[in-house]
C-alpha cells in the first residue's frame, strides 16, 4: 500500500478556481489531494456520491463533524472540508455518541468499513442503532480487511480465499443491514457500487433522516479481495461479480430461494420516522430539572461550630457496629457519624464491609470519632463494638478492648463473660413492640446516645429528621426515644448500684 | 459555550457546607463545582457511586450523564464530548482501566482535556491496593506525559477533582484522579467551600479566522487554543502524527516535532504542575515519601516515632507524575534516610531512587494484602533500619 503524502503543501490552499473543475471539489481538502485508494477502488465512487448528495441538498459540509476510524475507508473523512475525527479503529460511534449527548446540532456523518463498523466496533454499532442515534453512517463493504492486506472479515462471503483463509472461509457473514434492523435503526438501506443513482439518493435521504440511517454500499476492493477471492483484479469484472451476486428487495417474492442463494439483497429495508430517547427526552429533563432545582446548600459553617464534649467515652471513640445485612447497621453508622461532623463540629471515619450475600449475611461498620482529623482509618482495637447477630459479634469481639464496652441485643447476640462492661438491650423486641423490626437500630442509636453521648440525643433526633425517609421518620423517632428510655433506666440502676 | 479562561464555581453547582460524605461522592461533588457537564461510565465496583450521584446530579445542573455498553465506549465518548466543549469525565476501577488505554492514547495525542478517576482495587475482589501506579503513567502507547493526582481522603477527593480539571483544561490533557478503595469507600467530614472561593482554569480558545488558524500550532510548552467543533474551522483530531495544521503527516521530521511538543509541554511545566506537603520536616532526619492513602498511617507513624525521640518526617506527593523532582531531590540531600511508603509490591520506588541517585539510601516498604498500612507496621520498618 502506497501512501501518498506531499509535506510541503500548503495547508491553506484555496479551492481550485479553475471554472471547468468539478464543482464537487469545494467539499475537500485540496491540500490532500491525490487521494491514496488504490485504482479501481470502490472509496473514491462513494466520496464521489456523498459529496453528490451534498450538492443536491445545499448542504454545507465545513459545519459538519465527519468520523472515520481505520482503514480505507475510514480516509474518506481526511479528505473533506469538515472537522473530522480519525484514526482509532472501531470507536467512531462512541465519539459521535458523545458529541451527540454534548451538542445534539453537529450533523455527523461517519465512513466505516466493515471490519472497522462490525467487527472491532460491533458492540458499538449495535447499541448507537439501539440508541437510534442521529447520525449517518456510510459503510463500504468490500468483504474483507483490505488496508492490512486483504484478511477475512466478518462480512466475507463463506468459501472466499482470503490471507487468513487459505483454504477458503468456513464462518458464516454478517448480514448488517438486517443486524442494524433487528438493533433498532429506523433508516436501513443496501445498494452496490454497480447502482450509483440509487446510491447517491440513499445517501440523501440519511442526510435528511433524524435517527440512525445505515447506508451499506458493496464494493469493490480490486487489490486484495479481487485478487485473492475472486482471482481477478480488474476493477469491471467485479463491479461484474457484485451486481450479479445481489438482487433487489422489490424481486424478491419473483426469485427462488436457488436464485437468492448467498446474495445480498438491495434496497431500502426501513426508513420510519423515530426519535432518539437517549439524547432528545435526557436534554429535555435536563434542562426542565435545570430549572427546579435549587442549591442544596447546608448552612452550617466549619470555623465557628462548637465542638461538643458530651462523650463519656474518650477521643478518639473507635466503634464497631456488626449485624446481619438489612438491620440497617450501615445507616446506624452513618447517621451518628453525620451528627458527629454536621452538627457536633467533629471529625469522623466510617468504613465498612459485606459479606459475599449483602442482605441476610455479615455486615460491619467501623467508626472512629475523634476532635481532630483522623489519620490512619485503620484502628486496632475497638472502645465500642455494637453486636446486633450472634455470627457477627463472634467475628468482631476479638477486635474489642479488654476494658471496652459491648452492646448487643439480648435476643439475638448470647455473649461470653468478659472483663469489660457489658449492656443487653432488647432492641429488636422493642422494636417490634413500636410496629417495625428494621426500627431496632434507631433504639440502639438513641442508647448510644443517652448512656455514652457517642452523639447528644438532640443531635441524633435532628440527623433522623433530616437523613432518614419520611415514610420511617414517626416510627424511628419513637425508637430512638424508647432507646434514651432504656438507657435512663440503666442509668438509674447504676446510680443505684453506686 | 465558551467559558471565560478563568472563573469562579457556579453557585448553583456547588453543595457550600459540612457534609459527612462518601469518598466516590466527594469526587462528585469536585467534579460538579469545576464545571464538569459530561460524565459516561460503565458500571465496576468500587467505582459504582460515581456513575450513580452523577446520574442524579448532572441533569440538575444541564449537563449529560450516559452509561456506555463498555468502558471504550464511554471513554470515546468522553473524548467526543470533550472535542466538542465539554468539561467531560469517567470513571472506573483497576480492571475497567485497563480497557481504557486506548482511548486515553487518543486523548494524548489530540489534546483533548479529560479527567479519568481510577479506583485502583484488587484483581476479581475490591481490597484496597496502589498496584496500578505506573500503569496510570505507562498504559497507552505512544509518546506522552499523563499527569496523575493522588488524593489522600476525602476532603482531598473533592479538592483535587476541581485542581484535576483546571490542570486538563489548561495543559488540554488527560488527568487521572488515582483514587483507591480506601478512600473511595469511606466516609468522611468533607468541608464545601463558597462558590466564590473554587477558583477554575478553562481551556483557551483560538481567537483566529477558520483561514488563519492551525489547529496544533502552540508557543513552546503550551498547549494549543482549541477552536469550536461544527463552526468551520475544519480541524483533524487524528491519533495518526500530524502537523500544525492537522494534516496527517508520516514525516519524521513531523511527528517528532508532535510528540517533543505533546510531552514538552508536561514535562517543562513540571515544577508548576507539582504539588507536595511536608510533615515534620524542620528537623527530619528521615523521612517517609508516600502518596494516596499511604500518607494517612505514614504521618501517624512519624508522630509516634517522634515520641520515641526518632526524628521523622513525611513528604506527601500530590501528583505522582510527573514526578515532582525538584521537592523529592531537595529532600534526599537534607535527610539521611528515605523510605518509600506503597500499597503494593514496590513500584514507584524506583522513581524515587532515579531521582535520589546516591544521595541517601531508599528503603522500600511494601505491602499488598488489601488494607492500607497500619501506623504499627510502619513504624516497625522504619525501627528495622534506625536501630
Amino acid at each position: 500500500m502506497s501512501v501518498n503524502v506531499n509535506p510541503k503543501a500548503n495547508p491553506n490552499a484555496k479551492a481550485n478556481p479553475n471554472p471547468k473543475a468539478n464543482p464537487k471539489r469545494k467539499f475537500l481538502r485540496e491540500e490532500k489531494l491525490p487521494h491514496f485508494f488504490c485504482s479501481g477502488c470502490g472509496c473514491g465512487q462513494v466520496l464521489n456520491y456523498f459529496t453528490q448528495a451534498l450538492e443536491a441538498l445545499q448542504m454545507d459540509v465545513e459545519k459538519m463533524l465527519t468520523i472515520g476510524g481505520v482503514g480505507c475507508t475510514a480516509r474518506m473523512p481526511v479528505y473533506l472540508k469538515s472537522d473530522t475525527f480519525h484514526g482509532v479503529h472501531g470507536r467512531t460511534l462512541a465519539w459521535a455518541t458523545g458529541v451527540k449527548l454534548h451538542n445534539s446540532e453537529i450533523p455527523i456523518v461517519i465512513f466505516a468499513g466493515d471490519g472497522d463498523l462490525v467487527s472491532i466496533g460491533g458492540n458499538h454499532f449495535i447499541h448507537a442503532a439501539r440508541r437510534n442515534l442521529d447520525v449517518t453512517v456510510i459503510m463500504v463493504n468490500n468483504l474483507n480487511f483490505a488496508m492490512t492486506g486483504g484478511q477475512v472479515a466478518p462480512t466475507t462471503p463463506v468459501g472466499s480465499v482470503t490471507m487468513t483463509t487459505p483454504y477458503g472461509n468456513d464462518e458464516p457473514a454478517f448480514d448488517v443491514a438486517q443486524l442494524a434492523m433487528a438493533a433498532g435503526a429506523t433508516h436501513v438501506e443496501r445498494w452496490t457500487t454497480s447502482r450509483p443513482v440509487q446510491c447517491e439518493q440513499a445517501i440523501r435521504r440519511a442526510l435528511q433522516h433524524k435517527g440512525f440511517s445505515l447506508i451499506e454500499i458493496v464494493s469493490q476492493c480490486p487489490t486484495h479481495f479481487g485478487r485473492y477471492a475472486l482471482k481477478s483484479g480488474d476493477p469491471g469484472k467485479l463491479l461484474q461479480w457484485i451486481h450479479q451476486n445481489s438482487y433487489l428487495l422489490d424481486q424478491e417474492n419473483r426469485l427462488t430461494a436457488e436464485e437468492k442463494h448467498s446474495k445480498l439483497a438491495c434496497g431500502i429495508f426501513r426508513f420510519q420516522a423515530g426519535d432518539s430517547p437517549h439524547l432528545e427526552k435526557k436534554v429535555e429533563r435536563a434542562h426542565k430539572q435545570q430549572e427546579d432545582a435549587t442549591p442544596n446548600t447546608s448552612n452550617i459553617t466549619p470555623n465557628n461550630t462548637a465542638v461538643d464534649q458530651i462523650s463519656t467515652l474518650p477521643y478518639p471513640q473507635r466503634l464497631t457496629l456488626c449485624g446481619m445485612g438489612g438491620q440497617g447497621i450501615i445507616l446506624a453508622s452513618v447517621l451518628l457519624g453525620t451528627a458527629a461532623v454536621t452538627l457536633a463540629g467533629l471529625h469522623a471515619v466510617q468504613t465498612q464491609s459485606y459479606g459475599s450475600e449483602a442482605r441476610g449475611g455479615q455486615c460491619q461498620a467501623e467508626l472512629i470519632i475523634d476532635r481532630e482529623p483522623i489519620l490512619s482509618p485503620v484502628a486496632q482495637k475497638k472502645d465500642l463494638l455494637l453486636a446486633m447477630f450472634s455470627e457477627a459479634y463472634h467475628k468482631y469481639i476479638p477486635d474489642l478492648k479488654e476494658d471496652g464496652v459491648l452492646v448487643y441485643d439480648t435476643d439475638l447476640v448470647q455473649p461470653e463473660s468478659r472483663k469489660g462492661k457489658s449492656y443487653g438491650v432488647p432492641a429488636t423486641q422493642m422494636a417490634v413492640g413500636l410496629g417495625n423490626r428494621m426500627a431496632a437500630n434507631m433504639v440502639m442509636l438513641g442508647f448510644l446516645a443517652e448512656m455514652f453521648g457517642v452523639i447528644s440525643v438532640e443531635h441524633l433526633e435532628q440527623v433522623v429528621i433530616s437523613e432518614v425517609d419520611e415514610r420511617f421518620r414517626e416510627l424511628d423517632l419513637n425508637a430512638v426515644r424508647a432507646g434514651v428510655e432504656f438507657a435512663g433506666q440503666i442509668k438509674a440502676q447504676e446510680r443505684g448500684e453506686a | 459555550m465558551q467559558r471565560p479562561n478563568q472563573q469562579t464555581a457556579d453557585p448553583r453547582r456547588v453543595m457550600t457546607g459540612l457534609h459527612f460524605l462518601l469518598g466516590n461522592y466527594a469526587l462528585v461533588e469536585g467534579a460538579i463545582s469545576a464545571g464538569c457537564d459530561f460524565f459516561a461510565g460503565y458500571p465496576i465496583t468500587p467505582a459504582n457511586e460515581i456513575s450513580e450521584r452523577m446520574s442524579q446530579r448532572l441533569p440538575q445542573v444541564g449537563g449529560s450523564f450516559m452509561q456506555g455498553e463498555d468502558e471504550l465506549a464511554s471513554i470515546y465518548a468522553c473524548a467526543g464530548a470533550a472535542l466538542a466543549g465539554a468539561k467531560a469525565m469517567t470513571a472506573t476501577a483497576s480492571a475497567g482501566f485497563n480497557y481504557m488505554q486506548e482511548g486515553l492514547g487518543y486523548c494524548y495525542t489530540v489534546e483533548a482535556p479529560l479527567v479519568v478517576a481510577n479506583v485502583m482495587r484488587t484483581r476479581g475482589d475490591n481490597y484496597a491496593t496502589q498496584s496500578d501506579i505506573m500503569q496510570l503513567r505507562h498504559g497507552a502507547s505512544g509518546d506522552y506525559e499523563a499527569i496523575v493526582v493522588c488524593p489522600t481522603s476525602v476532603q482531598d477527593l473533592f479538592d483535587y477533582t476541581i485542581w484535576a480539571f483546571n490542570l486538563a483544561e489548561t495543559y488540554r490533557n488527560p488527568v487521572i484522579i488515582a483514587s483507591e478503595t480506601t478512600i473511595a469507600l469511606m466516609r468522611e467530614r468533607l468541608h464545601i467551600p463558597a462558590a466564590e472561593a473554587i477558583l477554575l482554569h478553562n481551556r483557551r480558545y483560538t481567537e483566529k479566522t477558520p483561514a488563519e488558524y492551525l489547529p496544533f500550532a502552540a508557543h513552546a510548552n503550551a498547549a494549543p487554543d482549541m477552536a469550536p467543533l461544527g463552526k468551520g474551522y475544519n480541524t483533524i483530531y487524528s491519533l495518526n502524527p500530524h502537523d500544525e495544521a492537522g494534516r496527517i503527516d508520516w514525516d519524521p521530521e513531523g511527528f517528532e516535532r508532535l510528540y517533543k511538543r505533546i510531552t514538552g509541554k508536561i514535562r517543562e511545566n513540571e515544577p508548576k504542575i507539582s504539588r507536595t506537603q511536608g510533615f515534620y520536616m524542620e528537623d527530619a532526619e528521615s523521612v517517609i515519601i508516600a502518596y494516596g492513602s499511604e500518607v494517612r498511617p505514614a504521618r501517624e507513624a512519624a508522630q509516634m516515632l517522634r515520641e520515641e525521640g526518632k526524628k521523622i518526617g513525611v513528604l506527601q506527593l500530590c501528583n505522582v507524575w510527573p514526578v515532582p523532582e525538584g521537592a523529592i531531590a531537595e529532600v534526599a540531600s537534607q535527610v539521611g534516610h528515605i523510605f518509600a511508603l506503597e500499597m503494593n509490591l514496590g513500584k514507584y520506588v524506583g522513581e524515587i531512587r532515579r531521582v535520589v541517585k546516591d544521595r541517601c539510601p531508599v528503603t522500600s516498604v511494601t505491602k499488598n494484602r488489601g488494607l492500607v498500612h497500619t501506623p504499627w507496621e510502619v513504624c516497625a520498618a522504619v525501627r528495622e533500619v534506625l536501630k
